[in-house]
């Protein structure tokens, strides 16, 4: 790289040089929307079976967007509560890793959990956003979440199955990830 | 290797020590000769003495470039890399440290074990601590001087029912606190601690008592904590009923999972204190005390479960 001769000008004129070549910043820092979405449908349409790729491509962007629309959903509905979400957020995931890790004959990476179980984590999202609208305490509420929970902990644990090879493990799978997203179903309705 | 360098400006730079010799930036700057120092520093500063070679504009592009001075050498792929790589291997090493430490306290072998569980074997064991009558064969099988696993055989411990029953546990008794309006988050954190630490205690005690009483078992700790922690089924199961139908619900489901929770556990130690294999006759002086142990930690569960979900009742 030479100096070009219009950065004779001094310091100013070689950072608009090279503000033009750097690539935009959603891109440098690999947060793709298309991406997300697309992984986001394919972990959690219930009608087409699942597809294992998914899982190792480790991918923590989406799963920080949906934490943190979760976040701010439950604050529109006039609940502060960042801390409790994180530090149960931190706990579960380490917890689910611990023990995929130790219950499973193949080993996982932190990142594969955080991002599976991130992903599935839409459904409480959107049960989020519809707490601010309805208040959600009844037998409907009830009925709503019990649903939110079920899709979004057969969506994480049939992956998890299938990428690990965990086949006559399934429902022990499924559990723990019900009581995960349970929290979260409680943090919104109480 | 310290003498003194300059940089554009004449200015003295100030030397860092040397951390190891950096030969990757022989080739690195824009286009233009780097002077060999000989003594080649490793980070700040990097100021390519600029004097006469480059033009005035060349040497402010260069100076103004990163932010920090040095910074610009992360963009040489090759220190890039081997920066990556130096940075692997510490967490490498580092996780491996960590592993050699913790062996010694809980391997993860042993752990692995009371883990290898199927869907098929938790239902049963569910059957068992509910229904203890309809069992009669509570010996466990050994191979090789090693029980078997819980997979392959119902009447051995394990740790995953233990785990989820504590993790519910705690999540029920979040949901009756809400149902009752007394919930929130930090009163979850107490539930937590709380029955963790009456866990923690049994254990301890149970333990104290094998000491003291000098019973010879081939019981392990991990055993005790799986044992001490299957009344949390019972527990869950009397709250809900407490949830679905008031105090007359939970106080008949508790007083039944008592009731085979002790059964369950009377004959399940009873195997296991006993050693259960060929050298009986080596144990035959603390029967006595031994009937006594089995008797306390059997007639402790129906306390416990009481103490610890009372509260959470209306």
């Amino acid at each position: 790289m030479t100096p070009n001769p219009s950065a004779e000008t001094g310091g100013v004129g070689s950072y608009s040089l090279e503000e033009e070549e750097e690539p935009p910043l959603l891109e440098e820092l690999e947060i793709n929307p298309e991406t997300i979405a697309q992984k986001s449908i394919t972990a959690l349409n219930p009608f087409r079976p699942t597809d294992p790729t998914l899982i190792y491509d480790t991918d923590l962007a989406g799963p920080i967007l949906y934490y943190l629309l979760f976040c701010f959903f439950l604050l529109f509905s006039g609940k502060i509560q960042f801390s409790y979400i994180y530090g149960f957020v931190v706990q579960g995931c380490l917890s689910m890793f611990v023990l995929l890790n130790v219950m499973s004959l193949s080993r996982v990476s932190l990142g594969v959990v955080v991002s599976v179980l991130g992903y599935c984590l839409l459904p409480m999202v959107a049960l989020a956003g519809v707490n601010i609208l309805i208040r959600l305490k009844g037998i409907l509420g009830m009925m709503l979440s019990v649903a939110a929970i079920y899709w979004c902990s057969v969506s994480a644990s049939e992956l998890f199955v299938i990428g690990l090879g965990m086949y006559h493990q399934q429902i022990l799978v499924t559990y723990p990830c019900v009581l995960l997203y349970t929290f979260f179903a409680f943090i919104i309705l109480f | 290797m310290y003498e003194q360098q300059y940089d554009a400006y004449g200015q003295p730079i100030p030397q860092q020590p040397q951390l190891f010799d950096d030969t990757s930036t022989q080739n690195y700057g824009y286009g233009q000769q780097v002077p060999d120092y000989s003594g080649m520093n490793y980070g700040y500063p990097q100021q390519p003495p600029q004097g006469q070679a480059a033009p005035g504009g060349g040497g402010a592009y260069g100076n103004l470039q990163g932010g920090i001075p040095g910074a610009q050498i992360f963009q040489d792929p090759m220190v890039a890399n081997m920066a990556m790589q130096y940075g692997q291997t510490l967490a490498s090493q580092g996780r491996e440290y960590v592993d050699k430490k913790l062996e010694k306290y809980v391997s993860a072998s042993q752990v692995k074990y009371y883990f290898a569980v199927d869907t098929q074997y938790v239902m049963k064991k569910l059957r068992l601590l509910f229904f203890p009558y309809t069992h009669s064969d509570w010996s466990v099988r050994y191979d090789q001087n090693q029980q078997v696993q819980p997979r392959h055989e119902v009447n051995a411990p394990d740790l995953y029912i233990p785990v989820m029953a504590v993790v519910t546990y705690i999540l029920v008794a979040g949901l009756c606190l809400g149902l009752q309006e007394r919930f929130s988050p930090d009163l979850l954190g107490m539930q937590a601690s709380s029955a963790l630490v009456w866990l923690v205690l049994e254990i301890l005690v149970v333990l104290a008592i094998l000491y003291i009483t000098a019973i010879q078992t081939n019981i392990k700790y991990l055993d005790l904590l799986a044992f001490s922690s299957y009344k949390y089924v019972g527990m869950i199961v009397a709250l809900l009923a407490g949830i679905v139908m008031e105090s007359m619900g939970y106080y008949c489901l508790l007083a039944y999972s008592s009731f085979s929770l002790v059964i369950f556990m009377f004959r399940t130690l009873r195997w296991q204190v006993q050693g259960g294999n060929s050298e009986m006759e080596a144990y035959s002086a603390g029967n006595k005390r031994r009937l006594y142990l089995l008797l306390f930690m059997s007639g402790l569960q129906p306390v416990l479960m009481w103490w610890l979900t009372q509260h959470l009742v209306a």
